[in-house]
This record gives C-alpha cells, sequence and structure tokens, in this order.
C-alpha cells in the first residue's frame, strides 16, 4: 500500500476533526447566546409586566381620589355652597355680614373649580366617555391661553379607540409633555399632534421653547422624563425626545400590530 | 528538491505577515502580549536560522527540534495565562514538565540514534494539540463573556489547531517519507507548508483583532 493514501487520509482526518471541534465550540455559543436573549427578552417583558401593574395601581387609585373629590367633596362643596347663598337671602345686603358671606361664596366656588379641575387631572372622564383624542382636544383647550402660551390640538387620520390602559398612558405622558413645556421651556406655543395609522398612533408634542439637553436632564431625578420613560416602557410605546435651542418635540409611537399580536 | 525549498521558503516567509501586524498593533492591549511576541520572534529566528543552515547544505533538523521545544513551552505558557478556568490551568501547569520530560526523554531514548527524528515532532505536535483543546473548553464556560470571533486568542488557537492537527501525520510518516519514499515526501511537505501559510495567516487575524491602546 502507498504511504501517500495514508498521509493523504491521516491529515485530511485530523484536520476535519480540528473543524468539527471549531465548529461545535462556534455553535454552542451561538446557542448559549440565543439562550441568554430569550432569558432577557423574559425578564425584560416580566419588568414590563411590573411597571404596567405598578402604573395601573396608582391610575387605578388615582381615579379613585378623582372621583371621590369629584362626586364627595365636591357636592359637600356645593352644599355648603347654597347655605351660604341661603344666609344671603336672609340679611340685608351691603352690610359687613353680607360682605363676608359674598366673599366666602366666591372662595367656595374658586374651591370647587379647583377641587374639580384636580379631580379631571386625576380621573380624565372625558377620556373614557369619548377617548384619547377628545380628551387630548378639551385639555388643549382648557390650558390654551394659561400663562399667555397658545395650546392646539391637531388631530390626523380617523380616531379609533384603543385599549384603556394604552389611551390613558397617552393622555398621562401628553399632560406631562404639555406640563414640562409650559413649566420649564419659556415656549409661547405648544401644539400637539395625534396621528392615527393603520400600524400605529403617533403622539407629537411640540414647542418652540429654549429646549434642553435629554441626555443631562435623565441624570438629574423628579423631572418627569423618567415617568415618561417608564409609562411609555409600560406600554411597548417607542419614545424620542428632539431638542435644539428653537424646541423642543417629544415624539410616542405605539405600535397597534404589535399589541394585537401579544 | 529545489521546489521542495522554495515552497519551504514561501512558507516560511508567511510569518511576516503575523509579525507585520503585531508590529502595527504594538501599542495594543493584550495581556498576553509579551508571550505572542517571543512566540513569533521564536517562530522567525527558526525559520532564519534552519533555511540558512539548508541554503550552507547543513543539518538542521536538531534546530528545528531546540526551537520546537522552545515554541512548545511558550504555547503552554501562552495558553496557562489565557485560561481563566482554575482547574483546566493546573492541568496545564502540570502539562508544562511533562512536555519538557517527555519531549526530551522521547528524544534522548527514541529518536537520538535515529538518523531522522520521527517520535519527537508527533509527540510535540500531540501534546501542542492539549493546550488549544482546553482553551475551548474555558471558553465553552464563558460564551456569554465575548463573542468569539471578537476574541483574537480563538483565531491563534484555530490557526495552531490547523498547523498542529494537519501536520501530525507528516512529522509522523516523516523519516519512511523522506528515506523510503523522497518522491512523496514533496508532497508531504506541501501539506506542511499550506498548514504553516494557514497558521500564520490565522496568527495575523488574531492579532489584527487585539484592541488598540
Amino acid at each position: 500500500m502507498s504511504i501517500l493514501p495514508v498521509l493523504i487520509f491521516g491529515t485530511f482526518a485530523l484536520l476535519f476533526m480540528a473543524v468539527a471541534v471549531i465548529s461545535f465550540v462556534m455553535f454552542y455559543q451561538r446557542r448559549v447566546i440565543a439562550h441568554q436573549l430569550q432569558i432577557q427578552q423574559k425578564e425584560e417583558e416580566m419588568q414590563r409586566e411590573l411597571l404596567r401593574a405598578t402604573l395601573k395601581a396608582q391610575e387605578d387609585e388615582m381615579q379613585r381620589i378623582g372621583k371621590d373629590l369629584h362626586d364627595d367633596i365636591g357636592l359637600k362643596l356645593i352644599s355648603v355652597k347654597n347655605k351660604v347663598i341661603g344666609g344671603l337671602m336672609n340679611i340685608k345686603k351691603e352690610t359687613d355680614e353680607a360682605n363676608y358671606l359674598e366673599q366666602a361664596k366666591n372662595d367656595l366656588e374658586a374651591i370647587r373649580n379647583e377641587i374639580r379641575s384636580i379631580s379631571h387631572t386625576l380621573y380624565p372622564s372625558a377620556l373614557d366617555l369619548n377617548g384619547l383624542s377628545f380628551a387630548l382636544e378639551k385639555i388643549c383647550k382648557d390650558l390654551n391661553g394659561y400663562e399667555g402660551i397658545k395650546i392646539s390640538f391637531r388631530l390626523v387620520g380617523e380616531y379609533k379607540k384603543e385599549k384603556r390602559e394604552a389611551e390613558i398612558t397617552l393622555y398621562r405622558i401628553a399632560l406631562e409633555c404639555i406640563n414640562n413645556a409650559i413649566k420649564h421651556s419659556c415656549a409661547t406655543e405648544i401644539n400637539a399632534t395625534i396621528h392615527y395609522t393603520a400600524q400605529n398612533i403617533l403622539l407629537e408634542i411640540s414647542d418652540n421653547g429654549n429646549g434642553f439637553d435629554a441626555s443631562d436632564l435623565m441624570k438629574q431625578s423628579g423631572l418627569g422624563l423618567k415617568n415618561i420613560q417608564s409609562r411609555a416602557k409600560a406600554i411597548g410605546a417607542e419614545l424620542k425626545f428632539e431638542s435644539s435651542k428653537s424646541g423642543t418635540k417629544v415624539s410616542i409611537k405605539y405600535f397597534l400590530l404589535e399589541q394585537k399580536n401579544q | 528538491m529545489r521546489y521542495t525549498f522554495f515552497l519551504a521558503c514561501l512558507s516560511s516567509a508567511t510569518i511576516i505577515l503575523p509579525l507585520t501586524v503585531a508590529f502595527i498593533r504594538a501599542k495594543s492591549v493584550f495581556q498576553n502580549q509579551r508571550l505572542l511576541s517571543f512566540y513569533l520572534m521564536n517562530h522567525f529566528i527558526s525559520e532564519v536560522i534552519t533555511i540558512s543552515m539548508a541554503l550552507n547544505k547543513m543539518r538542521n533538523l536538531e534546530t528545528m527540534l531546540f526551537f520546537s521545544f522552545i515554541e512548545g513551552i511558550l504555547v503552554i505558557l501562552l495558553y496557562k495565562s489565557v485560561i481563566e478556568e482554575i482547574s483546566i490551568k493546573r492541568f496545564l501547569t502540570i502539562l508544562l514538565p511533562f512536555y519538557i520530560l517527555g519531549f526530551l526523554g522521547v528524544y534522548v531514548f527514541l529518536d537520538f540514534k535515529l538518523f531522522i527524528p520521527s517520535f519527537t515532532y508527533p509527540f510535540h505536535q500531540v501534546v501542542m494539540l492539549v493546550p488549544l483543546l482546553l482553551f475551548f473548553a474555558d471558553r465553552m464556560k464563558r460564551m456569554n463573556e465575548i463573542f468569539l470571533s471578537e476574541n483574537p486568542m480563538f483565531w491563534i488557537t484555530c490557526g495552531f489547531l490547523f498547523y498542529y492537527s494537519g501536520s501530525i501525520f507528516y512529522f509522523a510518516l516523516h523519516d519512511t517519507l523522506f528515506i523510503d519514499y523522497p518522491a512523496i515526501s514533496k508532497n508531504g511537505w506541501l501539506i506542511h507548508s499550506t498548514m504553516l501559510v494557514v497558521m500564520n495567516l490565522f496568527l495575523a487575524m488574531g492579532i489584527f483583532k487585539i484592541k488598540k491602546a
């Protein structure tokens, strides 16, 4: 027997084994990484679920307080106000007592309006009754002219009712963004736009204020950005901040198809 | 004979490739840079000396063996410093004296009286496979840390693995080929040269993957 086939066959057999070892190690790593990715995804999903549950509990509590304020304290204030009005009818006008009661009636009215406003923020009944688009339009109308800022709303596409959890989250994010713009941006104009497409809902809040550095703000605490981020994460929405010296734009994209598939 | 010699020179010259890459990446961050540099220098010097000896028609087999012995020690030390698993590290600590004693023992008792060393080279090649396989075993325990293709030692190990496994048969049949089948010996040398080129390419790739400082 010639030695050449032995040499060639032996060498190729060992080379094949070397290739097999390398391929096995690479394949094994791919599997390990895929497995870890799967675990990571599950952990992220669990975290999101936890966040959702926390936000839901918070939302329920806010809703309960809002309803209590509106139905219980609001009614009691009306009752006190009616008693004051009754008292006013029984005393002479233009006296000190009448002036005190008149003042008390006005103060009660102001308190009632304040409580109504707080209760509507805590429990946006417009959202449940007429949907996100209407609730946002209403809040923009209510806030328009506040501190001299022009606040406008625009609906693009046809409104479609979505899950309450998604609508309330988008509503809260929009409110937080408008609130931030009013408080920190020195803007004279705020625009809220909601786009409805077959695939997603895109909410955009822009202002013509002096902008901010998002990365700097994220490091600090107590500035609603973290709150906005965690709310967006809870519903699996994509959040984008664009800021320059000529203004800020916050975009939140909520994917409809993905949610339906879940 | 001239063809074989030309082939040997050509394949040996490919060591310049990893050396050049190592020179470019001189300021890189790699914990085993010194050992790797020693290995490349040893490789380069051995090629220069053995080829010079061959050119002057001098017997260079023992010189090659000496450099292979140094190479073996450097490879084991390199993997001892790379491997993180303590039990595998301990195994390599035992492997080093085993290799030194084994290499010298095989040469003195089996090959010393032979015209062509027939046992020392295969022993060297087989022992060299051990740290390489242990490196993969160690990496398999740390799969999540880094992608293998991004690890310089992965490429270097692949190069060594191809070279040492691919040339075992050639070295095992070295004396038979040289004495009884001189015509076939040329083909054996071709296999060895190819493996050497492959190893140098992998070494260059591995050194290229080392991150810059």
